[in-house]
């Protein structure tokens, strides 16, 4: 498995989960169409997550020619704590 | 009375989360012997997270959402749902993917594992401490559904 490539795979799948989220909350006839398509939003942005890694991975696998390096996981906790931290304050200005 | 299922789905996230403790001691002072439990331990919390997401996820759409839900928002704190639940199932996706990564930093050959080791350290870190932040994200939602309930 190429790491450098799952490492820039997992931080593009956290930012897209993101966007999906913040996207299907202010647009309700995009949350509507992902309920459409597997019965449920949450189901449609599950699965829609898991192709988009597989996806991902396997284009960056074949583009990412560098080795992997320390600060690769560091931009991926990064990511994950700046989605996180934004899905979350997302939800509590909305409420 | 509350739905096993939500025990289970807790039960798995819980030994997920606490497997990647178990991998974050190993890799603290590593050796040959303590590297290999690593990577079993790591596969182990990749699959148990796994598991706890599609416990919670057939959880979530055939009981929290038509039954638990609706009680928790005419209850007295509504927002159990509308920002820690709702925060809670997108951030929780994040984990299954981290968790890959973890396991396979430590699955590289022992010379690039060893030099990304600070870094998969850093990595368990956010992984248990998202993990422990469901699990308390899970005990509010939990009880702004009872409080709904001791008020109706």
């Amino acid at each position: 498995m190429k790491t450098k490539a799952l490492s820039d795979a997992t931080s593009a799948t956290i930012v897209f989960i993101t966007v999906l989220t913040i996207t299907s909350e202010i647009s309700p006839a995009f949350k509507t169409f992902l309920a459409g398509i597997v019965g449920h939003h949450w189901t449609a942005k599950s699965l829609a997550s898991i192709i988009f890694f597989i996806l991902s991975y396997l284009v960056l696998a074949k583009l990412v020619k560098t080795e992997m390096k320390s600060r690769d996981v560091y931009f991926t906790v990064g990511t994950t704590v700046v989605c996180s931290i934004i899905i979350f304050l997302f939800f509590l200005m909305r409420a | 009375m509350v739905h096993p299922l939500i025990g289970i789905h807790a039960a798995l996230g819980e030994i997920g989360i606490f497997a990647f403790l178990w991998v974050f001691v190993e890799i603290l002072n590593p050796t040959d012997q303590r590297m290999k439990r690593a990577k079993i331990v790591a596969t182990l919390g990749f699959i148990f997270l796994l598991l706890s997401w599609i416990a919670g996820g057939y959880y979530y759409l055939n009981y929290y959402g038509p039954q638990v839900k609706p009680i928790i928002k005419e209850g007295p704190a509504p927002w159990a749902h509308e920002v820690v639940m709702e925060a809670k199932e997108h951030i929780f996706l994040f984990l299954p993917f981290l968790a890959l990564l973890a396991a396979a930093l430590l699955h590289q050959n022992a010379k690039s594992a060893n030099q990304t080791r600070r870094a998969t350290l850093l990595l368990c870190a956010i992984i248990i401490l998202t993990g422990l932040a469901m699990a308390a994200m899970g005990y509010l939602i939990s009880s702004g559904a009872r409080a709904a309930l001791e008020v109706a």
